[in-house]
């Protein structure tokens, strides 16, 4: 397992290297750039000019990369020249990172607390009126899109119930967890709906599977009731899989992010992202997307491993 | 083990009648099966795949489930009727005096929980014993039915146990709590014939020890006889022949159970081909009127298409379901009664033996 | 996050002066953690406050305020958007000051100062007694400090711009500063208003930021200009992406202000998300109302509404310069475009009616806009059919339209299409970032018009016509003239100078900033006004930039606040107060 682990680390490595030179060419080709978006369309040529040499925007590319290799290797992003000026970049993005996670990781959990049992209940009633009721949600919740989902909920609870949810920012939950709560409650919703159809839809066809294999049959006739078999001998197996949709999800729950974010104002990184963009902030994207291709690479090896802990056949087989 | 035709059967089965319900059509699985089971012996239930064996013992524990229902007939096990049992005293009965084993030892154990756990499981769930208690008796029912290093393989994960030995488990398992019955359900179809040898002395010896009566469900011949006191003929749903194992090897009464016989290679034969039963397996749901066999049988009659036969005592402690099995004895006004045309025998359709092949 | 603790007071100055001591302290307890709410009503120590207060005088009041976009940074020399521009003007005070109703007036000095030496130099006198928030008194060298600095060109300050042709500073009395200038300039005080908009403490600045950051683009000051301001609110915190959160600067040398305790800015970048906030009463004051809101915001007993002529209008620009398959360098397509494009429907359609259509650069009712233009019809497809003849293309040509993303600007592209083909020019229409379409337009030729707006923060007509027009490196419609100093991604451009110019000029560009200069050097109010009205005459009626409408500024809020001054070019907050 050791070794298991140490080789996708390293793995990692290129992987990451890759992910940075792709963002790097994508974001300074493309046409624009911070300075112009920074001083307004009418400062002079000149300033910009002098401007863009400071920034070492006149290099190659590939010097400029190398550069940013360089720094970012020792932990330096460098200084941000687009949001709050002057702020080095690692600080911008740690301030904002505990609030995607919590949301990330709240929206899973509310997530899989609705579509597991909910998949179990789908299985076993195939075909009954809760399966098909199920089974519409789900195709309902994914077909939805989240910042529609989103604007909806606000009209509803904050503007016909005065429902009492943040105008945003956010409160970390060891200062007041109350109003973390009111904050994140909706967009909680919103993120976890489409995300708990996707699972309660796997979950379903899971235990479909399992619950027609012979391992099934085998405990129901040595007399275990039907109930433990779907709770216990089914379920377990069919987890598995759905684990892994969970720990890769929790990746593209970070970005799933960005458009909750922004309909309810959370100043997360997905928010981050798109300010960055906008405003062609190549320190904060490249560190950003960094960042995020990390999460992706250690949620995917975090899966293979939990993987490999809950099914027995992969542990032996990777010793 | 010999038979003995008078004491009173463990398991009597009468008309067991299950269908299954689909899109497709009514699938009648079990069409009015019935045989008995004595103490101690070991019957043997044979027939092709789509005879309906394995339904049939799955009937017989209530584990049919949707779209498959139970309409009819009797399981009786020591005098009561097991279809009329609630599911919490089948759960009782399940494992604990009536077990049953699969035919996949490769699936039939779930791969996330340790061997010794699943076993041990059965234990608690019909006795109230301890973990310590049970894990002992784990191990003690391992090394009984000959898995080495019990103590060391109770912690294996199925995977780690090759298909022999798998199949010990499940062994293990079915008779973890002393049972009266075991129905083993194709136990070493999926096995290698040495393998099938170690199994089988395995179960000879488990059967005294503890003094089983088994149901071996087969489609092997030679499994047959080599194990068996007794066997039942299935087919098309039912039980078309019960003899005991000798009689029936000698002299098969129903023509699908001599054409069985015929249909086995033996070594001193001098054939290049060999002699399957003309014909398909009967569709399930589409049964052929009169006698399910007779479109494949070369000794079918015009009364045969129209006239459904029963099981019938043919000779003491045999039966046959034929109208002209020897020993059967319709007389024609039985017949008539029943309102079947008897035009003097003449095959309604003539069929060659031997030489079509499949 | 609720408004419990915030409560709507109503006393009259010196109550609040009095309670203001006791809740000092509990504003700075409520300040941390941000947005766990206000002071939690501690009882106030002492018996001072106890002076006949109406209400609970133990808790803060708060004003929010919702912002589309997130400042850049608070150092006056730095920044040069209105989000900023909106928060700093509350954390510092600016040298000369533009009210809401669009006049001078003066800030951190005695008086709005004529020119002397001929239109030369401007001399500044400081007001007595102000203090920075760190406690300091103001004095020259801070001021001089504060300008010196922006027309350093090794700091590279954007701002800069705004204070055309002033060459260096001059200490000339203990509280006086002068400014000299290359040449005469009679309009710098309205271009003060946004080039000095604070007086930052000497060496506040400190060394511009080696390194790794480009330096002029962030100094002490960015991110933490605490102390450095003498506004009537002081910074306390900026929480990126979230808020910026002020409080009062209880020693304000202006009367009447601060009246509340505490500002918050929002930055909601989402529309919907910032009215809801506003409806539901999360929010109490938002700018930027969407027109198509408007009206049903203005509805709401709870909310009051404000609509006012804008200062940022909707424009298309056109790219002069020939290139492949460009139309519009030619001059009748470019008046083609111009007559047939129906300015009242994009108004109606778009905005909802809020505004007004353009003739020409200025205002339309303003007497800087030119007689003629007043009287001339701007949407007019007969003429415009008769300029595609002139042009050599009766049956019209192909265009390509460029738009910014979001906001309006696809949907009136659109419009303009769809009036367009009527008179048989084909326009396709591409949306782009804003990054892309100011690379476009401003760095290659390659592009026939776009699709955007301008806003303008200085009152003066002269202003309007040299920004965007008169760099000859840089303006929005690659207009050019031969110079030494013209890149060489760029070519002359545009109409020959009119048949009665006086001079030799190049082109027409050559004389159109020639004939600038001179307005904005004249000191005759007159004289400027007529070459002013000679400029937009020539923009007209050569197609230069095709203008369509001015759109008003729709702002919202609930009842509970006052005073709150809406204007044109200038909003001013230091006044509100929030109560019944």
């Amino acid at each position: 397992m050791f070794r298991f682990v140490l080789k996708r680390l390293l793995l990692s490595v290129p992987v990451l290297l890759g992910v940075s030179v792709v963002v790097f060419a994508l974001v300074h080709l493309a046409p624009g750039g911070p300075v112009r978006v920074m001083l307004g369309p009418l400062s002079s040529e000149e300033l910009v000019r002098q401007i863009r040499l400071e920034m070492g925007l006149n290099r190659p590319l590939y010097v400029q990369y190398g550069m940013w290799v360089f720094d970012a290797i020792q932990g330096d992003f460098g200084v941000s020249w687009t949001v709050k000026q002057g702020t080095p970049v690692t600080d911008i993005i740690v301030e904002r990172i505990p609030l995607t996670v919590e949301l990330s990781i709240l929206s899973m959990i509310t997530a899989v607390l609705i579509a597991i049992p909910a998949g179990i209940i789908s299985a076993v009633r195939k075909d009954k009126p809760a399966d098909h009721a199920a089974r519409i949600a789900a195709l309902s919740g994914i077909s939805i899109p989240d910042f529609w989902l989103g604007i909806i909920l606000i009209m509803i609870f904050a503007v016909q119930f005065s429902f009492p949810w943040a105008t945003g920012g956010w409160t970390p939950p060891w200062v007041d967890p109350v109003a973390n709560l009111q904050q994140l409650f909706l967009p909680v919703i919103t993120l976890g709906t489409a995300y708990s159809a996707l699972i309660a839809r796997m979950m379903r066809s899971e235990m479909l599977d399992t619950l027609s294999q012979d391992y099934v049959k085998t405990a129901r006739a040595m007399g275990i009731g039907a109930r433990e078999t779907v709770l216990k001998d089914a379920s377990k197996n069919a987890l598995i899989p759905v684990v892994t949709v969970i720990g890769v999800g929790l990746g593209q729950l970070m970005n799933g992010a960005i458009l909750t974010e922004t309909v309810f104002n959370l100043p997360g990184i997905g928010k981050l992202l798109i300010l960055a963009i906008d405003r062609r902030d190549y320190r904060i994207i490249q560190a950003l997307i960094l960042f995020i291709a990390s999460v992706f690479v250690f949620a995917n090896l975090a899966v293979d491993v939990l993987y490999a802990y809950l099914d027995p056949r992969i542990r032996h087989d990777g010793n | 083990m010999s038979a003995e035709p008078d004491e009173q059967p463990v398991l009597e089965i009468r008309d067991l009648v299950t269908r299954f319900y689909t899109d497709e059509g009514t699938v009648k699985a079990v069409d009015g099966s019935s045989f008995d089971l004595y103490e101690g012996e070991t019957l043997g239930i044979v027939g092709e795949s789509g005879s309906g064996k394995s339904v049939t013992a799955l009937s017989m524990l209530q584990l049919v489930d949707a779209p498959g229902r139970i309409e009819g007939g009797s399981v009786r096990y020591r005098g009561d009727d097991l279809l009329e049992k609630s599911e919490a005293e089948m759960r009782s009965i399940r494992g604990n005096d009536i077990a049953m084993m699969f035919q996949d030892p490769m699936t039939s154990l779930n791969p996330v929980f340790t061997v010794g756990d699943q076993i041990s499981r059965v234990i608690k769930t019909h006795q109230d014993v301890s973990d310590a208690a049970a894990r002992e008796r784990t191990i003690e029912l391992m090394a009984d039915v000959g898995i080495p290093e019990p103590t060391s393989r109770v912690d294996n994960y199925p995977h780690q146990f090759s298909g022999g030995m798998r199949q010990r488990a499940l062994l293990a398992m079915a008779i973890s709590c002393e049972p009266d019955v075991l129905i083993a359900d194709e136990p070493t179809t999926a096995l290698d014939v040495t393998i099938e040898t170690q199994i089988f002395n395995v179960l000879d010896k488990l059967q005294e020890k503890y003094g089983m009566s088994i149901i071996l469900i087969t489609h092997d011949l030679g499994v047959v006889a080599g194990t068996c006191d007794r066997v039942a003929v299935a087919y098309g749903g039912r039980v078309v022949e019960r003899a005991g194992v000798d009689a029936l090897f000698e002299n098969p009464r129903h023509p699908y159970t001599r054409g069985l016989m015929r249909s086995i290679p033996r070594l001193t034969d001098d054939t290049d081909r060999l002699t399957p039963v003309k014909g398909d397996v009967p569709n399930l749901t589409d049964l052929p009127s009169g006698c399910s066999f007779h479109p494949r049988c070369p000794h079918a009659t015009a009364e045969c298409e129209s006239y459904d036969p029963e099981l019938r005592e043919v000779e003491p402690g045999r039966e046959a379901a034929c109208l002209h099995a020897r020993g059967y004895n319709l007389s024609k006004s039985a017949l008539e009664t029943e309102g079947v045309q008897a035009d003097g025998g003449s095959p309604a359709t003539p069929a060659t033996d031997g030489g079509e092949s499949q | 996050m609720s408004d419990d603790n915030i409560t709507e007071i109503n006393m009259d100055r010196r109550q609040f002066i009095a309670a203001a001591s006791a809740v000092g302290a509990t504003a700075f307890a409520g300040c941390t953690g941000g947005d766990s709410g206000g002071s939690d009503g501690t009882e106030t120590s002492g018996g001072s406050t106890d002076s006949g207060s109406s209400g609970n005088s133990g808790e803060t009041v708060r004003v929010n305020v919702a912002l589309a976009a997130e400042p850049w940074n608070f150092d006056p020399a730095l920044w040069t958007d209105t989000a900023t521009s909106t928060i700093g003007g509350l954390i510092y005070d600016e040298v000369i000051e533009l009210t809401p109703d669009s006049e001078l007036q003066p800030g951190l000095v005695t008086e709005v100062p004529d020119p002397v030496d001929g239109g030369t130099a401007f001399e500044y006198t400081l007001r007595e007694g102000i203090t920075f928030h760190n406690g300091d008194e103001v004095t020259v060298e801070d001021f001089k400090y504060s300008v010196d600095w922006i027309l350093n060109p090794d700091n590279k300050s954007p701002v800069k711009s705004r204070l055309p042709f002033v060459e260096d500073t001059e200490i000339v009395g203990d509280r006086t500063l002068r400014l000299n200038l290359s040449q005469p300039f009679g309009t710098l005080n309205w271009w003060l208003t946004r080039g000095l908009e604070g007086i930052v403490p000497e060496g506040s600045r400190g060394d511009t930021a080696d390194g790794k950051g480009p330096s002029g683009l962030a100094t002490d000051l960015t991110k933490d200009p605490a102390g450095a301001g003498t506004g009537a609110f002081k910074f306390v915190e900026w929480k990126s992406g979230s808020h910026v959160l002020l409080e009062k600067n209880e020693d304000y040398w202006k009367e009447g202000a601060p009246a509340v305790d505490e500002f918050k800015f929002d930055f909601i970048g989402e529309d919907s998300t910032r009215l809801a906030n506003l409806r539901s009463g999360q929010l109490d004051l938002t700018d930027k109302v969407p027109p198509k809101d408007f009206e049903s915001l203005s509805g709401q007993p709870d909310i009051t509404t404000e609509s006012v002529p804008g200062n940022f209008t909707q424009v298309l620009y056109v790219n002069l310069m020939e290139s492949e398959g460009n139309p519009m360098s030619n001059r009748h397509n470019r008046r083609a475009v111009l007559f047939g494009i129906d300015r009242e429907e994009i108004l109606d359609e778009i905005f909802y009616g809020q505004g007004a259509v353009q003739k020409g650069p200025w205002y339309p009712d303003s007497d800087w806009t030119s007689p003629k233009l007043k009287e001339m019809q701007m949407y007019d497809p007969e003429k415009a059919k008769k300029e595609l003849e002139l042009a050599g293309n009766p049956d019209g040509f192909e265009m390509d339209i460029i738009a910014t993303k979001g906001s309006w600007f696809k949907d009136e592209a659109v419009v303009i299409q769809n009036q367009l083909s009527k008179i048989g020019i084909e326009a396709s229409v591409t949306a782009v970032d804003k990054s892309t379409l100011l690379n476009q337009v401003y760095s290659t030729d390659t592009w026939h018009a776009a699709m955007e707006d301008w806003a303008q923060s200085i009152p003066v007509a002269t202003s309007w016509l040299d920004a965007g027009y008169a760099d000859n490196n840089h303006n929005h419609n690659n207009w050019h003239h031969p110079s030494d100093d013209l890149e060489d991604i760029y070519a002359p451009s545009g109409p020959a100078a009119p048949e009665d110019a006086e001079g030799d000029f190049s082109n027409g560009h050559e004389w159109y900033v020639s004939k600038l200069r001179e307005a904005q050097a004249s000191t005759d109010e007159q004289e400027q006004k007529e070459i002013v009205w000679e400029l937009e005459e020539y923009l007209v009626e050569h197609g230069i930039q095709i203008d369509i409408a001015y759109v008003n500024k729709l702002e919202a809020w609930r009842n509970a606040v006052n005073d709150y001054d809406v204007g044109t070019f200038q909003d001013n907050y230091r006044f509100v107060s929030k109560g019944e």
